[in-house]
C-alpha cells in the first residue's frame, strides 16, 4: 500500500465524522505497529478486505464516542450494547465502502465484524500503519493493514 | 385204344384248355413283376408259345414221339403233314401246348433281367431239344398206349408232366438262375431278402385262376381221350390245388401271425396242381388232398432254400414247378394205386424209378441248358444291363414308350438332380399330358420361388454354409462364403465346418465340432449372433459374426450358418474406442479446462476433468457460465464478460477484433471459501468460433488457472526488486567486515524502534505535542543512522536516510504541521526499516561464511598456532575512522595524515565505544570539510600539501575522565564566518551577535541547524553534527570544549567518565 | 406510501426512520438480510424499499432482483457504502430507481426519498 492509497481511509473517515456530526475528526501522529502492540480500545469494528487489495481495517473507539455518534444519529441519549456494536459496525463499513470509489468496483469488503474490549485477534498484514483519530475529544484509532 | 372222334373232340377242348394257360401265365407273372417289365413278361409268354409251337412242329414231335431209336431219340415224324388221322393230329396239338407250357414256366423266373434274345434262345433250346428228348424218354409210345422210351420201359410213371413238363421247365429255370444272378436290390449287402413288390395282384389271381381251369385240361386230357377216369382226374386235380392253397395259407400263418403273403396262397396251389399231375389218373381224392397238402411245405422250403442260396426267382417258379414237380413225380409211388398204375413194380422198385427219371431229368436239362447258356453268355450277355434293368424291360428290351412312362422317366430325372428348369414332355389331347401340363406349370412357379431364394442365396455378400448336424460336414456354400473363405465350392462340400474357424475360439484353445455344437445350440436358443474368428485359406484370421439356424425336414435336417466378415466393423469399433479413450484420456488428464460453450452459454457435457477443480464445482455441465461468473468476479467485469460472449457469437463481427478485447484474458475471480473469507484466483480464458454451416454454433474454451503464474511473476518482480536490493546491498557490504556492520545494524535498529516509539509515544498522548520538535528528534536519530551508514560507505542506505531527512525538512518548513504530514514519512521509516532487515540478514549469512572460511583455514594451520585475540570494538574504531578518512579526504581532494599513534583504545569502554566513533567521525569530518585546506591553499600559505589529525586519548588530563583530543592543523574556526551565519540564521539577536566575543561566538557551533558548510553535502552541511555530539556527550556524563587558532589549528576536546 | 428498510444495521434502520420526515411515507417492516426481506416484502407489500447492499444471507443486489419478480414496479432506492460508479450502474442497470452513499445526512436522505417517489422531472 502507497501512502496515497493509506491517504484514502484517513479522507473517508474524516469525512464520515463530518457528515454524520458535523464536526471533522483530526488525525494524529501516525505510527507503524509491532506485532505485539495491542491497539484496541472498547469497541472495534473490523472489515476484511479482498479483491485488488488484500487486508483489514479496523477502527477500535471509545464506547462513550459511539455512544455520542449514536445519541447524534438516533437522539437515542442511552443505547443498549447491541447498538453501540452496530454502530461501530456502520462507521467501520462506511470507511471500507467509500474506499472503493478511489479504488474501484474490484475492491471487495467484507460484512463488519465487531469485537467487545480486548485483545483483538485479528491477523493483519505488515506494515500496519496505526492512525490515531480525534473526534470531539474522543481518540479511536483507525489501523490499516493492507497489502496489495 | 380205337379213338372215336368224341376222344378228339375231348383231346381238342382239353388243348385248348392248356392253351389257357398261356394267358394264365402271362397274367399270374406280369402280376407279380414290376409295370416297368410288364410288357416284357407279356410277350415273352406271347413269343415263346409261338416258338415252342413251330420247333416242336419242326423237329420236336418227331423226337419226342417219333419212332423211337433204342428207347433215346424219335426218328420219325419231322413236319408232320397231318394227313393221317385226326386223333393223331388232335394229339400232336395237345403235346404242342404241353411244350409251350414248360417253355413258359422259364419266362416267370428270369423276369426283369433277362434279355429278350436270350430268353428265346433259350425257349429254342428247351423246345427242340430238352423237353422233346425226355418226353421221348418217358413218354415215347403214349400214342398207341406203350412205353417205349426207355424211362418208361423201366415203369418211370409220370401221368400228365409233374416232370415232364414243370421238372424240367424247373430245372432250366435253375440253370437260367444261377448264370444270370438276382435281379439289383433284391438282396441287400448283408444278403437279407427284400421284398420286390408285384405291380397287380388282382391280375397275378386272375393268372392263378386261369392256371386253374388250364389245369383241367392239362390232367384230363391227359387220358388223350374221354374215358371214364376223366371226372375223377379232374376232381384229383382241382382237390390237390385246393388243398395246396390252403397249406399255402397256412404256411403263410406260421412264418408271419399278421400278414399272410398272397404269393403263397397263390404258388400253395399251383404246387398242389403240380404236384398232382403226376398221379391225379391212379389216386383217390383222399390221396390227392395229401399230395395238395403236403405240396404247400414242399413249395415252400425250397422257396426258403433258394433264398438262402440267393437264388431270385421272381415269381417263384422254380418251387412251384420243380419242388412240386419233383414231389408230384415221388407221390406217384407212394399214392398210386398199383394195380391202376401197372407198371408190375413194388413200392421201393417204383419210388426207385420215379427217382431215376427225376435225377435224369435234373441231370440232362440243368447240365445243358447251363452249359449252352454259359456259351451264350459269352457271346451276348443273358443279363440286361443296370441301367436297363433299372429302367425297366419294356423300355429297353421293346423300347415301349408310353406317355405316362414318358412322364415318369421326366419326373424321375427331375427329381433326381433336382434340375428345376427341366419341363417333362406334353403330349396334347392326352389324359397324361394334361397333368404333365399342370406339372409343368407347379415346377414354373416353383421355379421361379426357388430362384428368387437362389438368387438371395447367390447374391449375399454374406457366407452362406449347409452343413449336416452330426458331423458338421459342409453341404453347400454360396458365393459368398467361398469368397470369404477363399476357396471353391468343390473343396468346401464334404469338409468339415471346424477348419474355417481358428483353432482358438470362442475362449477355447482347441475349438472342435463339441464346443461347435455347444455354441450353436446356443445361438440356436437365443437367436442372436455369436462373434467367432474365422480362418481363410491363406491361413489368415478374420473376425466374423455366425448365427446357425437348424432346418428340420423330417427325413432330413441341416444347419444353416450366415457368415458375416466384420473385419471392418470391429475395426470401425476398435478405432471408435481408441478414438473416445484418447478423449476421454485428454479430458482427463489436461490441466486445463476445456469445453464447447453454445449459444445460451451453457457448458457442454464433454468437458475435462480439470475444469470442475477449477471451477470448485463437481458438476459443471449445463452450467451457464456466465451466471457462473456473476458470482466470482465484480459486477463490472460481468457486464464486458457478457458483451464479450454476445459478441463472439455474433457472425458480423471478425473475430480477431473481438478476442483482442478479451477480458478474460487474465481475469481475477474470488471464490468465496466456508469461513467467509475470499480465495482469490486467477483464471486464463481463451475462446475460439466454431462454425457450423453459416453460423456460430459453439465457441470452444479453454481455461487455464495462472494463479500461480501471476503470484510467482509478482513474487519474482517482487524479489527481483529485492534481489536488486540485496545484490546492491552486498556489492556494498562485501569489502566491509562483517564484524563492522553487525554493530552498524545493530544500532540502526535500535534507532529505528527508537523512532517508531517516539511516534507512538506522540500518539497516545492525550494532547497534540510539538510536532516540530518531534520532527527534530526523528531527525537527530535518521542523521546518525546516514553517518554510520557513511563511514561503513554503506552509500545506498545513507542515501535512503538521506531522504527521510530531506522529506523530514520538508515537512518542518510547513507552516503548521498536522497529523496527515507524517503519513509520508511514516513509509519511508517503514521502507528503511525493511532495508535493515535486508542488511542484518545478509550479515548474518556473510558471518556464516566467513566463519567457515576463518575455521578452513584454521584447520590447514598448525594446531599450535597461539589463539589470536579478538579485536576489541575500540580498535575497530580506528579502523573505521582510518577509512573513512582516507575516502573522504580523497573525495574532497585533500591530503590528510592520520595519525592515531597516541590513541589508546583500550582505555575506551565498551560501552562508549559507540559514542567515541559518533563523536570522533563528526569531528573528523568538520576537521576534513572545514578545517583541511586544500593543497594549494596550503602551500600558498607556506604549509605542507599534506593536512594533518591527530587523535589521542589521556587519563591523566583530567581525573575521572577519558580524555579524546581530536587536533588538526587547518585553518582553525573562522569567528567570523560563524558570526554571519548566526546572524543569517535570524535565531538570535543581530546586535547581539554581532557584539559576542569570540569565545562565545564559537560555541555557536554547538547550536542546532549551524553549518557554515556552503552546500548541504552528505558529508556535512546541514550542521546537526556538533548539535547532536555536544548533547550525546552531555547526555553520557561527558563535555566537550575545542581551542582554535586561526589558519593553524583545531583542536576538540571530549571528555568522558572513565570506565573501567 | 408504504416503505419497507432494509439493513443489516439496526442503527441505520432506526436512523432511516427517524430522519425521515416526509409525512406521505409509513414504514411498514425492516429487514436485517436479503432473504427477510423477501418475506417481509410478501406480507407488507409496501411501495418503497431502501436497501443495503452488503448483507449477509442474500446480498441487496440479488434481493433487489428477486422483490421486482415479485412485485415489478416497486420503486426501490438502495443505500450503500460502497459509492463506486460500477455498483451504483449495477443497482440502476438492475432495477433501482435511487442511490444514496453513506454516510449520508438527513436532508440527502429526504432528498433522495423525493426523487424516488417523483421520479425524473419533465
Amino acid at each position: 500500500m502507497t501512502d496515497k492509497e493509506l491517504q484514502v481511509f484517513l479522507e473517508g473517515t474524516v469525512n464520515y465524522f463530518h457528515e454524520v456530526s458535523g464536526t471533522p475528526a483530526a488525525m494524529g501522529v501516525p505510527y507503524i505497529k509491532e506485532t505485539q502492540d495491542e491497539v484496541s480500545l472498547d469497541l472495534t469494528g473490523a472489515i476484511g478486505i479482498s479483491g485488488n487489495k488484500k487486508g483489514v481495517i479496523y477502527i477500535t473507539c471509545p464506547s462513550l464516542m459511539v455512544k455520542e455518534l449514536v445519541g447524534i444519529i438516533l437522539g437515542d441519549g442511552n443505547p443498549d450494547s447491541g447498538s453501540l456494536c452496530d454502530m461501530t459496525g456502520e462507521i467501520a463499513n462506511t470507511i471500507a465502502g467509500n474506499a472503493r470509489q478511489v479504488f474501484g468496483a474490484n475492491f471487495m469488503i467484507s460484512v463488519p465484524i465487531i469485537i467487545e474490549g480486548k485483545p483483538i485477534h485479528l491477523k493483519v498484514a505488515a506494515p500496519t500503519f496505526v492512525i490515531p483519530i480525534t473526534w470531539r475529544s474522543h481518540k479511536s484509532f483507525l489501523v490499516v493493514g493492507i497489502e496489495s | 385204344m380205337e379213338k372215336s372222334l368224341i376222344d378228339v373232340m375231348w383231346v381238342l377242348v382239353t388243348a385248348g384248355l392248356v392253351f389257357v394257360m398261356q394267358p394264365g401265365f402271362a397274367c399270374l407273372e406280369s402280376g407279380l413283376t414290376r409295370s416297368k417289365n410288364s410288357i416284357n413278361v407279356a410277350v415273352k409268354n406271347v413269343t415263346d408259345a409261338m416258338i415252342a409251337l413251330i420247333l416242336f412242329w419242326f423237329v420236336g414231335f418227331g423226337v419226342m414221339f417219333g419212332v423211337t431209336e433204342a428207347g433215346w431219340i424219335g426218328t420219325t415224324e419231322f413236319m408232320i403233314p397231318f394227313t393221317e388221322s385226326s386223333w393223331h393230329v388232335a394229339f400232336f396239338l395237345f403235346q404242342a401246348m404241353f411244350v409251350a407250357t414248360a417253355a413258359t414256366i422259364v419266362s416267370g423266373a428270369v423276369a426283369e433281367r433277362m434279355k429278350f434274345e436270350a430268353y428265346l434262345i433259350m425257349t429254342a433250346l428247351i423246345s427242340a431239344v430238352i423237353y422233346p428228348l425226355f418226353g421221348h424218354w418217358a413218354w415215347n409210345g403214349s400214342m398207341s398206349d406203350t412205353y417205349s422210351g426207355w424211362l418208361g420201359a423201366m415203369g418211370f410213371r409220370d401221368f400228365a408232366g409233374s416232370t415232364v413238363v414243370h421238372s424240367i421247365g424247373g430245372w432250366a429255370s435253375l440253370a437260367a438262375l444261377v448264370l444270370i444272378g438276382p435281379r439289383t436290390g433284391r438282396f441287400n449287402e448283408q444278403g437279407v431278402p427284400r421284398q420286390i413288390p408285384g405291380s397287380n395282384i388282382p391280375l397275378a389271381a386272375l393268372g392263378v385262376l386261369l392256371l386253374w381251369f388250364g389245369w383241367f385240361g392239362f390232367n384230363g386230357g391227359s387220358t388223350l381221350g374221354l374215358t371214364e377216369r376223366v371226372p375223377m382226374i379232374i376232381v384229383n386235380t382241382f382237390l390237390a390245388g385246393a388243398a395246396g392253397g390252403l397249406s399255402g395259407i397256412a404256411m403263410g400263418y406260421i412264418a408271419n401271425r399278421k400278414v399272410i403273403s398272397v404269393d403263397l396262397i397263390f404258388n400253395g396251389s399251383l404246387a398242389g396242381l403240380v404236384s398232382v399231375t403226376a398221379s391225379a389218373n391212379v389216386i383217390s381224392p383222399l390221396s390227392a388232398l395229401l399230395i395238395g397238402i403236403i405240396a404247400g411245405p414242399v413249395f415252400y422250403s425250397v422257396h426258403r432254400l433258394l433264398l438262402k442260396f440267393k437264388i431270385d426267382d421272381a415269381v417263384d417258379a422254380v418251387p412251384v414247378h420243380l419242388g412240386g414237380g419233383i414231389w408230384g413225380t415221388l407221390a406217384v409211388a407212394i399214392f398210386a394205386d398199383p394195380a391202376v398204375l401197372g407198371t408190375g413194380l413194388g413200392f421201393a422198385d417204383q419210388l426207385g424209378v420215379q427217382v431215376l427219371g427225376i435225377a435224369v431229368a435234373g441231370v440232362w436239362t440243368f447240365a445243358l441248358v447251363f452249359i449252352i447258356l454259359w456259351i451264350v453268355n459269352k457271346l451276348i450277355k443273358l443279363r440286361v444291363s443296370e441301367e436297363d434293368e433299372h429302367i425297366g424291360l419294356n423300355v429297353s428290351e421293346h423300347g415301349a414308350t408310353t406317355e405316362i412312362l414318358d412322364l415318369f422317366i421326366a419326373m424321375d430325372q427331375q427329381a433326381k438332380t433336382g434340375d428345376m428348369s427341366l419341363r417333362v414332355p406334353v403330349e396334347p389331347f392326352t389324359e397324361v399330358g394334361q397333368i404333365a401340363n399342370r406339372y409343368n406349370r407347379v415346377m414354373e412357379a416353383l421355379e421361379r420361388a426357388i430362384r428368387k431364394t437362389e438368387a438371395i442365396v447367390t447374391t449375399a455378400l454374406d457366407g452362406i454354409i449347409t452343413f449336416t448336424p452330426d458331423q458338421y460336414q459342409i453341404l453347400t456354400v454360396n458365393p459368398g462364403g467361398q469368397a470369404m473363405f477363399k476357396l471353391a465350392e468343390k473343396d468346401l462340400t464334404g469338409t468339415s465346418l471346424i477348419r474355417l474357424f481358428d483353432h482358438e475360439n470362442a475362449g477355447y484353445k482347441e475349438f472342435n465340432e463339441f464346443r461347435a455344437a455347444e455354441l450353436f445350440r446356443q445361438v440356436e436358443q437365443t437367436g442372436t449372433p455369436v462373434e467367432l474368428v474365422g480362418k481363410r485359406a491363406d491361413g489368415t484370421v478374420f473376425p466374423m459374426e455366425v448365427i446357425v439356424t437348424k432346418a428340420d425336414l423330417g427325413f432330413e435336417s441341416f444347419y444353416t450358418g450366415m457368415f458375416r466378415d466384420i473385419t471392418e466393423r470391429k475395426e470401425a469399433e476398435a478405432a471408435i474406442l481408441a478414438a473416445k479413450k484418447e478423449t476421454d484420456d485428454i479430458l482427463y488428464n489436461i490441466n486445463e479446462g476445456i469445453f464447447l460453450l453454445n449459444e445460451k452459454f451453457e457448458i457442454g457435457s464433454q468437458h475435462s476433468l480439470a475444469l470442475r477443480k477449477i471451477f470448485r464445482r463437481q458438476e459443471m455441465s449445463q452450467l451457464n457460465l456466465l451466471r457462473l461468473f456473476s458470482k466470482l468476479v465484480p459486477s463490472k467485469t460481468y457486464q464486458s464478460i457478457q458483451d464479450y460472449l454476445e459478441l463472439m457469437f455474433q457472425l458480423d463481427i471478425d473475430e480477431d477484433i473481438v478476442n483482442n478485447l478479451n477480458p478474460l484474458k487474465q481475469i481475477e475471480v474470488n471464490f468465496e471459501e466456508e469461513n467467509g473469507q475470499f480465495s482469490t484466483q486467477y483464471l486464463q480464458f481463451k475462446f475460439s468460433r466454431i462454425y457450423h454451416g453459416a453460423r456460430v454454433s459453439h465457441l470452444m474454451t479453454t481455461v487455464s488457472d495462472v494463479s500461480e503464474q501471476v503470484l510467482l511473476a509478482r513474487e519474482l518482480k517482487a524479489s527481483e526488486e529485492r534481489t536488486k536490493n540485496q545484490m546492491s546491498l552486498l556489492f556494498n557490504i562485501l569489502h566491509i567486515d562483517p564484524l563492522q556492520l553487525k554493530p552498524f545494524v545493530e544500532e540502526s535498529d535500535e534507532a529505528v524502534h527508537k523512532i517508531k516509539s517516539t511516534l507512538k509515544a506522540a500518539a497516545d498522548k492525550a494532547i497534540a505535542d510539538d510536532y516540530y520538535l518531534l520532527l527534530t528528534d526523528i531527525y537527530r536519530i535518521v542523521h546518525n543512522i546516514k553517518g554510520n551508514a557513511s563511514i561503513l560507505d554503506l552509500k545506498f542506505f545513507a542515501e535512503s536516510a538521506h531522504e527521510l531527512e530531506d522529506m523530514i525538512r520538508d515537512v518542518q518548513s510547513k507552516p503548521s504541521i498536522k497529523g496527515e504530514d507524517f503519513i509520508t514519512l511514516l513509509f519511508k521509516i517503514s521502507d528503511l526499516e525493511a532495508n535493515i532487515e535486508d542488511i542484518k540478514s545478509l550479515v548474518s549469512r556473510l558471518m556464516t561464511f566467513q566463519n567457515a572460511a576463518r575455521s578452513q583455514q584454521a584447520e590447514s594451520e598448525a594446531p599450535a598456532a597461539s589463539p589470536k585475540t579478538p579485536d576489541r570494538p575500540a580498535d575497530l574504531v580506528i579502523s573505521q575512522l582510518t577509512d573513512a578518512i582516507r575516502k573522504l579526504s580523497s573525495g574532497l581532494n585533500k591530503q590528510v595524515d592520520f595519525n592515531t599513534a597516541r590513541f589508546d583504545a583500550s582505555a575506551v569502554h565498551e560501552s562508549q565505544v559507540s559514542l567515541v566513533r559518533d563523536v570522533l567521525i563528526q569531528l573528523m569530518r568538520n576537521s576534513l570539510v572545514h578545517g583541511i585546506e586544500s593543497p594549494e591553499d596550503r602551500s600558498r600559505s607556506g604549509k605542507p600539501a599534506t593536512g594533518y589529525i591527530e587523535v589521542t586519548t589521556s587519563v591523566t588530563e583530567e581525573p575521572g575522565f577519558l580524555s579524546i583530543k581530536l587536533r588538526d592543523d587547518g585553518r582553525g574556526l573562522q569567528i567570523e564566518k560563524i558570526r554571519q551565519k548566526a546572524i543569517s540564521m535570524g535565531k538570535w539577536n543581530e546586535e547581539q551577535l554581532k557584539a559576542m566575543p569570540a569565545g562565545q561566538v564559537v560555541k555557536l557551533i554547538f547550536e542546532p541547524g549551524f553549518s557554515t558548510a556552503d552546500e548541504v553535502t552528505m558529508d556535512a552541511g546541514r550542521g546537526v553534527g556538533m548539535d547532536l555530539i555536544r548533547k550525546n556527550v552531555t547526555q553520557a556524563g561527558g563535555k566537550i570544549s575545542l581551542a582554535s587558532g586561526a589558519g593553524k589549528f583545531c583542536e576538540f576536546t571530549v571528555k568522558l567518565p572513565l570506565k573501567s | 406510501m408504504k416503505l419497507l428498510i432494509v439493513d443489516d444495521s439496526s442503527i441505520m434502520r432506526r436512523a432511516i426512520q427517524k430522519y425521515l420526515d416526509e409525512n406521505r411515507i409509513e414504514v411498514v417492516g425492516t429487514a436485517g438480510n436479503g432473504l427477510e426481506a423477501i418475506e417481509v416484502f410478501k406480507k407488507t407489500d409496501p411501495d418503497l424499499v431502501t436497501m443495503d447492499i452488503t448483507m449477509p444471507e442474500m446480498d441487496g443486489l440479488t434481493c433487489l432482483q428477486e422483490l421486482l419478480k415479485i412485485k415489478p414496479g416497486t420503486k426501490i432506492m438502495v443505500i450503500t457504502a460502497l459509492t463506486d460508479n460500477a455498483t451504483g450502474l449495477r443497482a440502476l442497470k438492475l432495477g433501482a430507481r435511487n442511490f444514496l452513499g453513506k454516510p449520508f445526512t438527513p436532508e440527502k436522505l429526504n432528498e433522495a426519498f423525493l426523487k424516488l417517489i417523483e421520479g425524473p422531472k419533465r
